[in-house]
């Protein structure tokens, strides 16, 4: 969003992150047993240690290669996952992956367990076992639902075991048949079995789906449908707690927003929550894109950091930063300001505006996860004209994102080219389509030399979000008079895929627009090498807007 | 075929207790025994609710359409002469059906209000009909060997059914499509009153013994209860053409 900078919380947030990330580990071993051994080489030596170990292991049998393939990420790596196996059972739960380049170990990671003994001889056959699980489920098995004997380790020792997997209508869990007498020694759901759906009131009044978790006899706003967690957490105004947060404290369970008939009802909590799953789903719809570092890291917004009545004795800085903001934090963290009290207004140059709770917009829900897409692609520096088009991007994606679930037009969540024009009325805070009257460049001559703003990140990045809107809709630049043909509005998903490819794929950390345009181009000629309507709307596109 | 033989060995027993020549007697009871086909087109088609997935505020509904098509038919009765030609008596018929129902269901998106996908599916389903069938009867005699009968009365016709009562589908993100995985079913009993007619031509080798045909139509309506509070009425019965053995006491 516009007013101060968020990079003060990005560096916080990456702290916080590095404790999260931290406590992972100690949770796990805190549920290890004595003979477990996790492998996690802490220096060369131990990494040598565990390279001949393993090696050893894989040459007697003890470990056997279940998939080896080429790194998708980084070319010429080689992934390998490997399962340990005693006396020709896999021992479930105990496997080990190995990274190399050129046959060179780069790293080691796993659970294996060393001090294993155990009778491998079952005396329950499988189809014994598959009767077992029948019985006890409820199930009719069908015939590819074979047992696998496997080792399994409990507190107590190791059991020889079958497993199986039963489905009823309620329920699908892993069953272990104890190989020796046939009792099941050990059974869990697979199932995930707290995901809800509730009904939510927004903050423009408006009823949408929220998917939320059922926990006890209430619910809370993490959503379990969708591959990555994500949770929105409710301040409730507490701007300390929000700091701490910010700062890496852990989330408690109270912080996570909840509601008792999951008839959700505080709009701020619930837009920022729905509209943080459809940006989700844009990404991975449109773009076969996993979340912000396409891995499914965990989204988490933060909604009420302040409470509106505290406007008047909170300083300007807060009130810049957490009244009238949104921002990304880092590390998939948002923050959703809480608007203007009724009575209160701005003064921006197309007059004056209200401000309504911001997560109210899905475009700024948007642009701000789109912020987390940059920071784990390009990375643009936040800075001059590469933080414009940090900027330009996030209103590029998050009016896409607009597109993608709203029905186009000029009226209360419907889809345009303004920016917060549902929650910052009347007119929004930047346009993509007529930039000028909000005191934005459209021209790339006209564009803001000074240090303000980072060096006008906001600002400058009409310029780029202008080309992009002229590549779509067409039209004449007002500046320069050139004229660009665009490639139409039913073919919109064209010039966002080129974009998108550009800005997440080819474009440089420090990029100016020269750079955008190269990449944008480049991108056209890769996705639509037939289709030059798409490279010759892009390419004039940036010629309207001076950028050459 | 053991069952063909058997018919055979049973007719020829019987006609050999009687002269092979001898004209057909009204005689006092009329009995027959008859396999044959029950051609209907009952089929009817049942809406219900649908269990929607992570307690989905938005409902879940499907339909199914049910074959009731023709089917094996049993056939036995007794008719009791009153008075030259006229009598009265009583048929049970038993008709079982076995088919596929199509299932539909429209589930919502975890996500989008109204945003529904179609669900598409079968089930095996069975549909038996039991006729108790109290009838007023008129023989006519046609020459030596041949008898024309005819009949109509109440008939009570119960049905057991099976209802699909919930689907169950299988969905995953981004819950663009969701598919289908099973259907619940419950099975359901009623009875309820109809009426019959028909004709029987019987054409007798013996006194006692010989063949017939019949053609019956029977029907009625009958509520089924398909779920707690929930009642479907379907159509019962329908032409009944069978074959068999008649014999004259």
């Amino acid at each position: 969003m516009r007013l101060p900078s968020s990079l003060v919380f990005r560096a916080v947030c990456a702290a916080a992150a590095a404790l999260l990330f931290s406590a992972a580990p100690r949770s796990a071993a805190a549920q290890s047993r004595r003979d477990l051994v996790t492998i996690t080489p802490a220096s060369r030596n131990d990494l040598r240690t565990w390279d001949a170990r393993t090696e050893r292991m894989l040459r007697d049998g003890a470990l056997r290669i279940r998939t080896r393939g080429e790194d998708a990420m980084i070319r010429g790596r080689i992934i390998e996952r490997a399962d340990q196996f005693y006396g020709g059972v896999r021992v479930f739960g105990a496997d080990v992956t190995r990274q190399l380049d050129g046959g060179v170990l780069l790293s080691v990671f796993g659970t294996i367990y060393p001090e294993l003994a155990v009778d491998t001889a079952a005396k329950i056959d499988a189809d014994r076992a598959r009767a077992i699980v029948e019985e006890r489920s409820g199930a009719e098995l069908g015939p590819s639902r074979q047992p696998e004997l496997v080792i399994l380790p409990r507190d107590q020792g190791f059991v020889l075991a079958w497993r199986l997997r039963a489905a009823t209508d309620s329920d699908i869990r892993q069953y272990f048949v104890d190989a020796q007498d046939g009792t099941i020694v050990f059974d869990y759901s697979e199932l995930k079995t707290q995901a809800a759906v509730g009904r939510a009131q927004g903050v423009l009044g408006d009823t949408k789906k929220i998917s939320v978790t059922k926990a006890g006899s209430g619910y809370n706003a993490q959503d379990r449908l969708r591959p990555p967690a994500i949770r929105t957490l409710d301040m409730k105004g507490s701007l300390s707690r929000t700091i701490s947060i910010l700062n890496g404290f852990p989330v408690a369970a109270a912080d996570v927003a909840s509601d008792d008939d999951n008839n959700w009802t505080d709009g701020t909590v619930d837009d920022a929550h729905v509209y943080q799953g459809w940006t989700y789903d844009y990404y991975f719809k449109r773009f076969n894109r996993r979340g912000l570092d396409n891995r499914d890291i965990e989204i988490t917004g933060l909604a009420n950091p302040v409470r509106r009545s505290d406007l008047q004795t909170s300083p300007d800085s807060v009130v810049g930063t957490f009244f009238l903001n949104a921002f990304y934090a880092g590390d998939g963290y948002m923050v959703y300001g809480v608007g203007l009290p009724a009575g209160f207004f701005t003064r921006l140059p197309i007059g004056i505006q209200t401000w309504d709770f911001l997560s109210g917009a899905l475009d700024v829900v948007a642009h701000e996860l789109t912020h987390g897409v940059t920071e784990f692609t390009s990375n643009l520096i936040y800075l001059n004209e590469s933080g414009a088009l940090n900027e330009a991007f996030s209103d590029m994606m998050g009016t896409s994102v607009e597109f993608f679930f709203q029905r186009p037009g000029t009226g209360s969540m419907q889809a345009d080219y303004l920016i917060a024009e549902d929650v910052i009325r009347p007119g929004g805070l930047r346009s993509m389509a007529n930039p000028t009257p909000y005191g934005d460049p459209d021209h790339y001559s006209k564009r803001f030399l000074g240090a303000a703003d980072n060096g006008g990140v906001h600002t400058n990045s009409t310029i780029a979000s202008h080309a992009f809107y002229l590549a779509i809709e067409g039209g004449t630049n007002a500046t320069s008079g050139l004229s660009v043909p665009g490639v139409g509005a039913a073919n919109r998903e064209q010039i966002e895929k080129v974009f998108y490819r550009g800005f997440t794929e080819l474009m440089p950390a420090n990029a100016t627009f020269a750079v955008a345009r190269a990449v944008t181009i480049q991108a056209a000629r890769d996705l639509y090498p037939s289709n030059g309507n798409v490279e010759r709307a892009v390419t004039e596109a940036w010629t309207a807007v001076g950028v050459n | 075929m053991p069952t063909r033989r058997a018919l055979a060995a049973f007719i020829l027993l019987v006609a050999g207790a009687a002269p092979a020549a001898a004209q057909t007697s009204p005689g006092r009871l009329w009995v027959g025994v008859s396999g044959g086909v029950q051609g209907t087109s009952n089929g009817f088609a049942d809406a219900f609710d649908v269990t929607s997935q992570f307690a989905d505020p938005e409902p879940a509904t499907g339909t199914a359409d049910y074959p009731v098509k023709t089917g094996a038919l049993v056939d036995g009765r007794v008719h009791v002469r009153l008075w030259k030609g006229l009598a009265a008596g009583v048929a049970f018929t038993h008709y079982a059906h076995r088919g596929d129902a199509s299932i539909t269901a429209r589930v919502p998106h975890p996500f989008q209000f109204t945003q529904f996908r179609t669900v598409e599916g079968s089930t095996s389903t069975r549909r038996g009909e039991n006729g108790t069938h109290v009838q007023v009867a008129y023989m006519v005699p046609i020459g030596e060997r041949l008898r024309l009968t005819g009949f109509a009365g109440p008939s009570w016709l119960s049905v057991e059914q099976t209802f699909v009562t919930d689907v169950q589908y299988s969905q995953t993100f981004p819950f663009d499509t969701a598919a289908f995985s099973s259907a619940t079913t419950r099975r359901s009993s009623a009875r309820a009153a109809g009426f019959n007619a028909g004709a029987d031509v019987a054409w007798m080798f013996t006194r006692r013994v010989g063949v017939g045909g019949l053609v019956q139509y029977s029907a009625a309506q009958i509520k089924e209860d398909v779920a707690a509070n929930r009642t479907i009425t379907v159509d019962a019965g329908g032409i009944q053409t069978a074959v068999g053995v008649r014999l004259i006491f």
